[in-house]
Protein backbone atom coordinates (compact mmCIF):
# COMPACT_ATOMS: atom_id res chain seq x y z
CA UNK A 1 0.00 0.00 0.00
CA UNK A 2 2.87 2.33 0.81
CA UNK A 3 4.54 3.92 -2.13
CA UNK A 4 7.54 6.11 -2.86
CA UNK A 5 7.08 9.71 -1.73
CA UNK A 6 6.09 12.02 -4.52
CA UNK A 7 9.26 13.59 -5.91
CA UNK A 8 7.29 16.59 -7.07
CA UNK A 9 6.37 17.41 -3.50
CA UNK A 10 10.04 17.90 -2.59
CA UNK A 11 10.23 20.62 -5.18
CA UNK A 12 7.44 22.53 -3.51
CA UNK A 13 8.57 23.11 0.07
CA UNK A 14 7.22 26.64 -0.16
CA UNK A 15 3.63 25.41 -0.43
CA UNK A 16 3.95 23.35 2.72
CA UNK A 17 5.55 26.32 4.42
CA UNK A 18 2.72 28.54 3.11
CA UNK A 19 0.13 26.17 4.56
CA UNK A 20 1.96 26.15 7.89
CA UNK A 21 2.09 29.95 7.92
CA UNK A 22 -1.66 30.20 7.14
CA UNK A 23 -2.33 27.68 9.91
CA UNK A 24 -0.26 29.66 12.40
CA UNK A 25 -1.82 33.00 11.45
CA UNK A 26 -5.37 31.59 11.55
CA UNK A 27 -4.75 29.91 14.89
CA UNK A 28 -3.42 33.22 16.17
CA UNK A 29 -6.59 34.98 14.94
CA UNK A 30 -8.77 32.41 16.75
CA UNK A 31 -6.73 32.77 19.96
CA UNK A 32 -6.90 36.56 19.59
CA UNK A 33 -10.69 36.33 19.78
CA UNK A 34 -10.73 34.51 23.09
CA UNK A 35 -10.41 37.95 24.69
CA UNK A 36 -13.91 39.53 24.46
CA UNK A 37 -12.46 43.02 23.90
CA UNK A 38 -10.46 41.89 20.87
CA UNK A 39 -13.36 39.77 19.62
CA UNK A 40 -15.54 42.89 19.68
CA UNK A 41 -13.00 44.71 17.51
CA UNK A 42 -13.73 42.19 14.73
CA UNK A 43 -17.46 42.84 14.86
CA UNK A 44 -17.34 45.47 12.06
CA UNK A 45 -15.95 42.79 9.69
CA UNK A 46 -18.77 40.46 10.62
CA UNK A 47 -21.51 43.04 10.34
CA UNK A 48 -20.24 44.33 6.98
CA UNK A 49 -20.24 40.78 5.61
CA UNK A 50 -23.68 40.15 7.09
CA UNK A 51 -24.93 43.32 5.41
CA UNK A 52 -23.65 42.09 2.07
CA UNK A 53 -25.24 38.70 2.65
CA UNK A 54 -28.54 40.28 3.56
CA UNK A 55 -28.44 42.60 0.53
CA UNK A 56 -27.52 39.92 -2.00
CA UNK A 57 -29.69 37.08 -0.80
CA UNK A 58 -32.16 35.86 -3.36
CA UNK A 59 -30.72 37.78 -6.31
CA UNK A 60 -29.96 36.56 -9.83
CA UNK A 61 -31.66 33.65 -11.55
CA UNK A 62 -33.18 32.43 -8.30
CA UNK A 63 -34.89 35.82 -8.01
CA UNK A 64 -36.22 35.55 -11.58
CA UNK A 65 -37.54 32.07 -11.05
CA UNK A 66 -39.20 33.00 -7.79
CA UNK A 67 -40.79 36.11 -9.32
CA UNK A 68 -38.69 38.44 -7.23
CA UNK A 69 -37.73 40.55 -10.27
CA UNK A 70 -41.39 41.22 -11.01
CA UNK A 71 -41.92 42.14 -7.40
CA UNK A 72 -38.94 44.50 -7.52
CA UNK A 73 -40.46 46.28 -10.53
CA UNK A 74 -43.69 46.60 -8.63
CA UNK A 75 -41.72 48.01 -5.71
CA UNK A 76 -40.27 50.68 -8.02
CA UNK A 77 -43.79 51.71 -9.09
CA UNK A 78 -44.86 51.84 -5.50
CA UNK A 79 -41.84 53.94 -4.60
CA UNK A 80 -42.96 56.53 -7.13
CA UNK A 81 -46.35 56.49 -5.50
CA UNK A 82 -44.73 56.86 -2.12
CA UNK A 83 -42.94 60.00 -3.28
CA UNK A 84 -46.32 61.38 -4.30
CA UNK A 85 -47.76 60.51 -0.94
CA UNK A 86 -44.84 62.11 0.87
CA UNK A 87 -46.45 65.50 0.36
CA UNK A 88 -49.56 64.26 2.10
CA UNK A 89 -47.46 62.80 4.85
CA UNK A 90 -45.91 66.19 5.54
CA UNK A 91 -49.38 67.62 5.93
CA UNK A 92 -50.41 64.72 8.15
CA UNK A 93 -47.35 65.15 10.38
CA UNK A 94 -48.19 68.79 10.80
CA UNK A 95 -51.74 67.90 11.79
CA UNK A 96 -50.55 65.13 14.10
CA UNK A 97 -48.26 67.56 15.90
CA UNK A 98 -51.17 69.89 16.34
CA UNK A 99 -53.27 66.98 17.63
CA UNK A 100 -50.53 66.00 20.11
CA UNK A 101 -50.48 69.54 21.43
CA UNK A 102 -54.26 69.47 21.91
CA UNK A 103 -54.07 66.05 23.59
CA UNK A 104 -51.35 67.27 25.93
CA UNK A 105 -53.50 70.26 26.87
CA UNK A 106 -56.46 67.95 27.54
CA UNK A 107 -54.24 65.25 29.17
CA UNK A 108 -55.64 62.55 26.85
CA UNK A 109 -54.25 59.02 27.43
CA UNK A 110 -54.34 57.55 23.92
CA UNK A 111 -53.11 54.24 22.53
CA UNK A 112 -49.30 53.98 22.34
CA UNK A 113 -47.87 53.87 18.80
CA UNK A 114 -46.92 50.43 17.50
CA UNK A 115 -43.16 49.99 17.24
CA UNK A 116 -41.03 47.34 15.66
CA UNK A 117 -39.78 46.03 12.33
CA UNK A 118 -40.64 42.86 10.44
CA UNK A 119 -37.58 41.27 8.87
CA UNK A 120 -36.92 38.28 6.65
CA UNK A 121 -34.64 35.54 7.96
CA UNK A 122 -31.65 35.47 5.62
CA UNK A 123 -29.61 32.82 7.35
CA UNK A 124 -30.47 30.30 10.03
CA UNK A 125 -27.64 28.01 10.89
CA UNK A 126 -27.49 25.82 13.95
CA UNK A 127 -24.08 24.22 13.92
CA UNK A 128 -21.75 23.66 16.83
CA UNK A 129 -21.30 27.34 17.58
CA UNK A 130 -23.93 29.84 18.75
CA UNK A 131 -27.52 29.22 17.63
CA UNK A 132 -28.24 32.43 15.80
CA UNK A 133 -30.12 33.69 12.81
CA UNK A 134 -29.55 36.63 10.55
CA UNK A 135 -32.40 39.01 9.67
CA UNK A 136 -32.34 41.63 6.91
CA UNK A 137 -33.11 44.66 9.05
CA UNK A 138 -30.54 46.70 10.91
CA UNK A 139 -29.70 50.19 12.11
CA UNK A 140 -31.15 51.75 8.95
CA UNK A 141 -34.54 50.26 9.77
CA UNK A 142 -34.43 51.48 13.37
CA UNK A 143 -33.39 48.20 14.97
CA UNK A 144 -31.22 48.47 18.06
CA UNK A 145 -29.16 45.99 20.02
CA UNK A 146 -31.34 44.21 22.56
CA UNK A 147 -34.50 44.26 20.44
CA UNK A 148 -36.71 41.20 20.96
CA UNK A 149 -37.38 38.84 18.05
CA UNK A 150 -40.73 37.05 17.85
CA UNK A 151 -42.39 35.05 15.12
CA UNK A 152 -46.04 34.09 14.64
CA UNK A 153 -45.70 31.28 17.18
CA UNK A 154 -43.76 32.94 19.97
CA UNK A 155 -40.45 34.21 21.28
CA UNK A 156 -37.43 33.66 19.03
CA UNK A 157 -34.58 35.55 20.73
CA UNK A 158 -32.94 38.94 20.95
CA UNK A 159 -30.64 41.03 18.79
CA UNK A 160 -26.99 40.68 19.85
CA UNK A 161 -25.17 42.14 16.85
CA UNK A 162 -26.16 44.91 14.51
CA UNK A 163 -25.17 45.99 11.01
CA UNK A 164 -26.59 48.74 8.84
CA UNK A 165 -29.05 46.38 7.11
CA UNK A 166 -28.74 43.20 9.12
CA UNK A 167 -29.07 41.99 12.67
CA UNK A 168 -27.83 38.82 14.34
CA UNK A 169 -30.37 37.26 16.71
CA UNK A 170 -29.34 34.92 19.52
CA UNK A 171 -32.08 32.31 19.67
CA UNK A 172 -33.61 31.28 22.98
CA UNK A 173 -32.56 27.74 22.09
CA UNK A 174 -28.87 28.68 22.46
CA UNK A 175 -27.04 27.42 25.54
CA UNK A 176 -25.96 30.94 26.49
CA UNK A 177 -29.48 32.36 26.31
CA UNK A 178 -31.20 33.04 29.65
CA UNK A 179 -34.88 34.01 29.78
CA UNK A 180 -36.87 34.65 32.98
CA UNK A 181 -40.16 32.75 32.59
CA UNK A 182 -43.22 31.64 34.52
CA UNK A 183 -45.93 29.03 34.08
CA UNK A 184 -49.17 30.56 32.84
CA UNK A 185 -51.40 28.35 35.03
CA UNK A 186 -49.12 27.48 37.94
CA UNK A 187 -47.41 30.87 38.24
CA UNK A 188 -44.11 29.13 39.07
CA UNK A 189 -41.12 31.19 38.01
CA UNK A 190 -37.72 30.14 36.71
CA UNK A 191 -34.90 30.82 34.27
CA UNK A 192 -35.05 29.09 30.90
CA UNK A 193 -31.93 28.29 28.89
CA UNK A 194 -31.48 26.46 25.62
CA UNK A 195 -29.22 23.56 24.92
CA UNK A 196 -29.05 20.02 23.78
CA UNK A 197 -31.72 18.25 21.77
CA UNK A 198 -33.40 21.53 20.88
CA UNK A 199 -35.31 21.75 24.17
CA UNK A 200 -35.17 24.45 26.78
CA UNK A 201 -34.48 23.70 30.43
CA UNK A 202 -35.92 25.59 33.38
CA UNK A 203 -33.63 26.17 36.32
CA UNK A 204 -33.30 28.49 39.35
CA UNK A 205 -36.89 28.05 40.50
CA UNK A 206 -37.47 30.10 43.65
CA UNK A 207 -40.68 28.18 44.43
CA UNK A 208 -40.61 24.52 45.45
CA UNK A 209 -43.81 23.66 43.54
CA UNK A 210 -43.79 22.05 40.11
CA UNK A 211 -45.10 23.30 36.79
CA UNK A 212 -48.16 21.72 35.22
CA UNK A 213 -47.26 19.42 32.38
CA UNK A 214 -48.34 20.97 29.06
CA UNK A 215 -48.91 24.46 30.45
CA UNK A 216 -47.72 27.47 28.51
CA UNK A 217 -44.42 29.01 29.58
CA UNK A 218 -44.38 32.79 29.24
CA UNK A 219 -41.71 35.41 29.76
CA UNK A 220 -42.00 36.97 33.21
CA UNK A 221 -40.43 40.30 32.31
CA UNK A 222 -38.05 40.12 35.28
CA UNK A 223 -34.73 41.78 34.59
CA UNK A 224 -36.31 44.09 32.04
CA UNK A 225 -34.80 42.40 28.97
CA UNK A 226 -37.89 40.58 27.71
CA UNK A 227 -41.40 42.01 28.02
CA UNK A 228 -43.84 40.05 30.16
CA UNK A 229 -46.25 37.60 28.56
CA UNK A 230 -44.44 36.41 25.40
CA UNK A 231 -45.01 32.72 24.69
CA UNK A 232 -41.74 30.77 25.03
CA UNK A 233 -43.13 27.23 24.79
CA UNK A 234 -44.87 24.38 26.58
CA UNK A 235 -43.68 22.76 29.80
CA UNK A 236 -42.87 19.08 29.85
CA UNK A 237 -41.36 16.94 32.58
CA UNK A 238 -38.35 14.83 31.65
CA UNK A 239 -36.98 12.93 34.60
CA UNK A 240 -36.21 15.40 37.34
CA UNK A 241 -36.00 18.36 34.98
CA UNK A 242 -38.67 20.63 33.58
CA UNK A 243 -38.09 21.12 29.88
CA UNK A 244 -39.67 23.55 27.41
CA UNK A 245 -40.78 22.67 23.88
CA UNK A 246 -40.00 25.91 22.05
CA UNK A 247 -43.04 27.58 20.52
CA UNK A 248 -40.94 29.32 17.85
CA UNK A 249 -40.40 26.00 16.08
CA UNK A 250 -44.08 26.04 15.07
CA UNK A 251 -43.57 29.39 13.31
CA UNK A 252 -44.07 29.58 9.55
CA UNK A 253 -42.97 31.99 6.87
CA UNK A 254 -39.33 32.78 7.61
CA UNK A 255 -40.01 36.20 9.09
CA UNK A 256 -39.40 37.67 12.53
CA UNK A 257 -40.71 40.81 14.15
CA UNK A 258 -38.11 42.86 15.98
CA UNK A 259 -39.61 44.90 18.80
CA UNK A 260 -38.03 47.11 21.46
CA UNK A 261 -37.32 45.47 24.81
CA UNK A 262 -39.38 46.16 27.89
CA UNK A 263 -38.49 49.51 29.44
CA UNK A 264 -40.17 50.09 32.75
CA UNK A 265 -39.58 53.72 33.75
CA UNK A 266 -37.59 54.37 36.91
CA UNK A 267 -39.09 56.78 39.47
CA UNK A 268 -36.37 59.35 38.71
CA UNK A 269 -37.33 59.28 35.00
CA UNK A 270 -40.90 60.39 35.70
CA UNK A 271 -41.09 64.20 35.47
CA UNK A 272 -42.19 66.12 38.53
CA UNK A 273 -45.28 68.15 37.83
CA UNK A 274 -45.32 71.36 39.80
CA UNK A 275 -48.39 73.35 40.64
CA UNK A 276 -50.72 70.37 41.11
CA UNK A 277 -51.91 68.82 44.32
CA UNK A 278 -50.41 65.56 45.62
CA UNK A 279 -53.33 63.32 44.61
CA UNK A 280 -53.35 64.57 41.01
CA UNK A 281 -49.56 64.17 40.70
CA UNK A 282 -49.80 60.58 41.90
CA UNK A 283 -52.51 59.68 39.40
CA UNK A 284 -50.46 61.26 36.56
CA UNK A 285 -47.37 59.24 37.53
CA UNK A 286 -49.35 55.99 37.57
CA UNK A 287 -50.84 56.79 34.15
CA UNK A 288 -47.37 57.51 32.71
CA UNK A 289 -45.93 54.30 34.16
CA UNK A 290 -48.82 52.33 32.69
CA UNK A 291 -48.25 54.05 29.33
CA UNK A 292 -44.54 53.11 29.45
CA UNK A 293 -45.38 49.48 30.17
CA UNK A 294 -47.88 49.43 27.28
CA UNK A 295 -45.23 50.80 24.89
CA UNK A 296 -42.78 48.12 26.07
CA UNK A 297 -45.38 45.48 25.48
CA UNK A 298 -45.83 46.43 21.82
CA UNK B 1 -15.18 7.72 -7.13
CA UNK B 2 -14.50 8.17 -10.83
CA UNK B 3 -11.36 6.64 -12.26
CA UNK B 4 -8.68 9.00 -13.50
CA UNK B 5 -8.81 7.83 -17.10
CA UNK B 6 -11.32 6.19 -19.33
CA UNK B 7 -10.94 2.44 -19.96
CA UNK B 8 -9.62 3.05 -23.44
CA UNK B 9 -6.77 5.17 -22.11
CA UNK B 10 -8.14 8.28 -23.74
CA UNK B 11 -8.69 11.40 -21.68
CA UNK B 12 -12.27 12.38 -20.93
CA UNK B 13 -13.57 15.86 -21.68
CA UNK B 14 -13.26 16.71 -17.98
CA UNK B 15 -9.59 15.70 -17.98
CA UNK B 16 -8.95 17.85 -21.02
CA UNK B 17 -10.55 20.85 -19.34
CA UNK B 18 -8.35 23.65 -18.06
CA UNK B 19 -7.58 23.20 -14.34
CA UNK B 20 -8.78 26.75 -13.62
CA UNK B 21 -12.17 25.88 -15.10
CA UNK B 22 -12.25 22.66 -13.09
CA UNK B 23 -11.55 24.65 -9.97
CA UNK B 24 -14.30 27.11 -10.86
CA UNK B 25 -16.85 24.30 -11.23
CA UNK B 26 -16.01 23.08 -7.73
CA UNK B 27 -16.21 26.60 -6.32
CA UNK B 28 -19.64 27.15 -7.88
CA UNK B 29 -20.88 23.80 -6.56
CA UNK B 30 -19.72 24.60 -3.03
CA UNK B 31 -21.16 28.12 -3.19
CA UNK B 32 -24.56 26.93 -4.43
CA UNK B 33 -24.83 24.16 -1.83
CA UNK B 34 -23.64 26.55 0.87
CA UNK B 35 -26.09 29.30 -0.08
CA UNK B 36 -29.04 26.91 -0.15
CA UNK B 37 -27.97 25.67 3.25
CA UNK B 38 -28.13 29.12 4.83
CA UNK B 39 -31.71 28.57 5.93
CA UNK B 40 -33.09 25.44 7.53
CA UNK B 41 -34.72 22.96 5.18
CA UNK B 42 -37.23 20.34 6.13
CA UNK B 43 -39.02 17.59 4.24
CA UNK B 44 -42.19 15.92 5.53
CA UNK B 45 -41.60 17.66 8.86
CA UNK B 46 -38.08 16.27 9.22
CA UNK B 47 -35.26 18.79 9.30
CA UNK B 48 -32.64 18.07 6.65
CA UNK B 49 -29.00 17.79 7.61
CA UNK B 50 -26.94 20.03 5.37
CA UNK B 51 -23.34 19.09 4.43
CA UNK B 52 -20.23 21.21 4.93
CA UNK B 53 -19.66 21.52 1.19
CA UNK B 54 -16.26 23.19 1.56
CA UNK B 55 -14.93 19.85 2.86
CA UNK B 56 -15.62 18.34 -0.57
CA UNK B 57 -13.23 20.87 -2.06
CA UNK B 58 -10.68 20.29 0.68
CA UNK B 59 -10.61 16.54 0.00
CA UNK B 60 -11.06 16.64 -3.78
CA UNK B 61 -8.56 19.39 -4.55
CA UNK B 62 -5.89 17.72 -2.41
CA UNK B 63 -5.54 14.96 -5.03
CA UNK B 64 -2.86 17.01 -6.79
CA UNK B 65 -0.98 17.83 -3.61
CA UNK B 66 -0.69 21.17 -1.90
CA UNK B 67 -1.47 24.10 -4.15
CA UNK B 68 -1.91 27.80 -3.59
CA UNK B 69 -5.22 28.49 -5.35
CA UNK B 70 -7.26 25.82 -3.54
CA UNK B 71 -5.76 27.00 -0.25
CA UNK B 72 -6.85 30.59 -0.90
CA UNK B 73 -10.34 29.42 -1.91
CA UNK B 74 -10.65 27.26 1.20
CA UNK B 75 -9.60 30.22 3.36
CA UNK B 76 -12.28 32.37 1.69
CA UNK B 77 -14.96 29.71 2.16
CA UNK B 78 -13.85 29.23 5.75
CA UNK B 79 -14.30 32.93 6.50
CA UNK B 80 -17.74 32.91 4.89
CA UNK B 81 -18.69 29.91 7.04
CA UNK B 82 -17.39 31.71 10.15
CA UNK B 83 -19.70 34.63 9.45
CA UNK B 84 -22.76 32.52 8.67
CA UNK B 85 -22.26 30.22 11.69
CA UNK B 86 -21.28 33.11 13.96
CA UNK B 87 -18.09 31.25 14.81
CA UNK B 88 -14.85 32.98 15.87
CA UNK B 89 -13.17 34.15 12.66
CA UNK B 90 -10.66 31.58 11.49
CA UNK B 91 -12.38 28.52 12.99
CA UNK B 92 -13.70 27.10 9.74
CA UNK B 93 -10.50 28.16 7.97
CA UNK B 94 -8.63 25.83 10.31
CA UNK B 95 -11.21 23.10 9.72
CA UNK B 96 -10.94 23.36 5.92
CA UNK B 97 -7.15 23.60 5.88
CA UNK B 98 -6.65 20.70 8.27
CA UNK B 99 -8.92 18.55 6.08
CA UNK B 100 -7.00 19.69 3.02
CA UNK B 101 -3.58 19.09 4.59
CA UNK B 102 -4.44 15.61 5.87
CA UNK B 103 -6.02 14.61 2.58
CA UNK B 104 -2.91 15.74 0.67
CA UNK B 105 -0.64 13.95 3.13
CA UNK B 106 -2.62 10.70 2.81
CA UNK B 107 -2.47 10.85 -0.98
CA UNK B 108 1.28 11.45 -0.95
CA UNK B 109 1.93 8.65 1.52
CA UNK B 110 -0.41 5.97 0.23
CA UNK B 111 -1.53 4.90 -3.21
CA UNK B 112 -5.07 6.14 -2.71
CA UNK B 113 -6.32 6.94 -6.20
CA UNK B 114 -5.96 3.44 -7.68
CA UNK B 115 -8.57 1.91 -5.38
CA UNK B 116 -12.02 3.52 -4.84
CA UNK B 117 -12.42 1.91 -1.42
CA UNK B 118 -9.08 3.26 -0.27
CA UNK B 119 -10.00 6.68 -1.69
CA UNK B 120 -13.23 6.60 0.30
CA UNK B 121 -11.40 5.69 3.50
CA UNK B 122 -8.89 8.50 2.89
CA UNK B 123 -11.75 10.98 2.37
CA UNK B 124 -13.46 9.69 5.53
CA UNK B 125 -10.26 10.11 7.53
CA UNK B 126 -9.61 13.64 6.25
CA UNK B 127 -13.20 14.78 6.83
CA UNK B 128 -13.15 13.09 10.24
CA UNK B 129 -10.09 15.12 11.12
CA UNK B 130 -11.84 18.33 10.03
CA UNK B 131 -14.94 17.45 12.06
CA UNK B 132 -12.80 16.72 15.11
CA UNK B 133 -11.03 20.08 14.78
CA UNK B 134 -14.45 21.73 14.49
CA UNK B 135 -15.70 19.97 17.62
CA UNK B 136 -12.58 20.97 19.60
CA UNK B 137 -12.82 24.60 18.48
CA UNK B 138 -16.56 24.81 19.16
CA UNK B 139 -16.24 23.21 22.59
CA UNK B 140 -13.37 25.47 23.58
CA UNK B 141 -15.06 28.68 22.46
CA UNK B 142 -18.55 27.84 23.74
CA UNK B 143 -19.27 27.42 27.45
CA UNK B 144 -20.17 23.76 27.06
CA UNK B 145 -18.94 20.54 25.52
CA UNK B 146 -20.67 20.61 22.15
CA UNK B 147 -22.92 17.66 21.40
CA UNK B 148 -21.11 15.28 19.07
CA UNK B 149 -24.08 13.47 17.48
CA UNK B 150 -25.31 16.37 15.26
CA UNK B 151 -21.73 16.95 14.09
CA UNK B 152 -21.34 13.28 13.24
CA UNK B 153 -24.62 13.41 11.31
CA UNK B 154 -23.32 16.34 9.25
CA UNK B 155 -20.02 14.49 8.78
CA UNK B 156 -21.83 11.38 7.51
CA UNK B 157 -23.99 13.40 5.10
CA UNK B 158 -20.93 15.30 3.81
CA UNK B 159 -19.07 12.04 3.22
CA UNK B 160 -21.99 10.23 1.57
CA UNK B 161 -22.73 13.14 -0.77
CA UNK B 162 -19.04 13.43 -1.63
CA UNK B 163 -19.17 10.09 -3.46
CA UNK B 164 -21.39 11.33 -6.34
CA UNK B 165 -19.82 14.81 -6.56
CA UNK B 166 -16.17 13.82 -6.15
CA UNK B 167 -15.57 13.99 -9.90
CA UNK B 168 -16.31 17.71 -9.90
CA UNK B 169 -13.39 18.28 -7.52
CA UNK B 170 -10.75 16.36 -9.44
CA UNK B 171 -8.10 18.72 -10.79
CA UNK B 172 -5.69 18.37 -13.69
CA UNK B 173 -5.76 15.30 -15.90
CA UNK B 174 -6.16 12.92 -13.00
CA UNK B 175 -2.56 11.73 -13.07
CA UNK B 176 -1.53 13.65 -9.99
CA UNK B 177 -0.22 16.68 -11.86
CA UNK B 178 -0.08 20.01 -10.15
CA UNK B 179 -2.21 23.03 -10.71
Amino acid sequence: MARQPNIGSRKRPMRGLGLAVIFAVTFGVVLFQTAPRFAASLNPIRTTTSDQLAARSGSGWIARLSGRVARDERVSELEAEVRDLARWRAAAISMAERMETYEAILNVQGEPPARGVTARIVSETGGPFAETLLANAGKSQGVEEGFIAVNDAGLVGRVIQLGERSSRILKVSDFNSRVPVFGEASGIRGIMYGGREGWGTITDRPEADAFLSGERILTSGEGGVFPRGLLAGLAERRGEDWRVRFAMREGQGGFVRLVPPASIPRPEDIPIIEGVDEEEAESTSIAQAASGARIAGQ
Amino acid sequence: MPSARTYAGRKSSWQRTNSGAQLLVGVILIAVVGLFGLTRKSMFGIELIWPYAAMWGAVGWASVGLSLRPMVILVAFGLAQDVSFNAPLGSFVLVNLSTYALSAALRETFDVDSDPVRALFAAAAAMGCGTFVLWVLASSTADQVVQLVPLLAVYAVTLILFVPVAGAFRLGDGSGGTL
